[in-house]
């Protein structure tokens, strides 16, 4: 599922290690999620649409597989 | 907002991926060195090293979820190998039992044959469960590097 969660932490100046911190998980599973490897769970993806203002939608799109 | 001294930190997450890999490398080390019958600390030690990477696997409240992901997937290849491993004892067994039965038949005797022979290749436990332990990490390593999807 691409993400637009690697734009969003680079507008912020985050590094991925601040961003994990920011959603309770590790720096590796930023990375995955940023390189699609892997699918956040629905309460991760809830966490990262608080954190950055948005809808789910505005970050996941599951059209392009 | 509740004081919770135990919460895992971001560090703390990080440092169960890099127990996985020093889990898999000892994990190696110590299977070549019971083949190989090799003793000593350094062996200990990474017997230490894997079962501490395997154990980490179950703690799941202590880690994310791309981590318990990646060791369900683990999980599964060590599955499959017990699996594959039972099911052979299982053929193993219906030959024994048939090779018994076929002599008393038509011998009217007992089985001269030593009915265990074909177990004595799977009867080491400890390598057994050595080599589902390391199923476990070639499982997780598969998942790291495809990717582990829900």
């Amino acid at each position: 599922m691409k993400n637009r969660l690697k734009v969003l932490r680079a507008e912020r100046n985050w590094s991925q290690a601040e961003l994990a911190m920011q959603l309770d998980v590790s720096r590796q599973a930023v990375n995955a999620i940023e390189t699609g490897k892997h699918d956040p769970s629905l309460p991760l993806a809830f966490r990262i649409a608080r954190l950055f203002n948005m809808s789910i939608e505005e970050i996941f799109d599951d059209q392009c597989e | 907002m509740a004081y919770e001294p135990n919460t895992p930190t971001e560090e703390d997450r990080s440092r169960a991926y890099s127990l996985v890999w020093a889990g898999f490398a000892g994990t190696i080390v110590t299977i070549g060195a019971r083949l190989l019958e090799i003793e000593n600390i350094a062996v200990s030690i990474a017997f230490g090293l894997a079962i501490g990477g395997y154990l980490n696997s179950v703690f799941h409240r202590r880690n994310d979820d791309y981590f318990n992901q990646l060791c369900a997937s683990g999980h599964r290849f060590a599955a499959t190998f017990l699996c594959v491993y039972l099911f052979g004892m299982f053929i193993a067994e219906l030959y024994d039992v048939s090779y018994s039965l076929g002599r008393a038949i038509t011998d009217g005797g007992e089985s001269q044959r030593e009915v265990s022979g074909i177990f004595g290749h799977f009867s080491d436990g400890p390598l057994l469960a050595m080599v589902a332990m390391l199923t476990f990490y070639v499982g997780y390593t598969v998942a790291y590097f495809r990717g582990a999807q829900s």
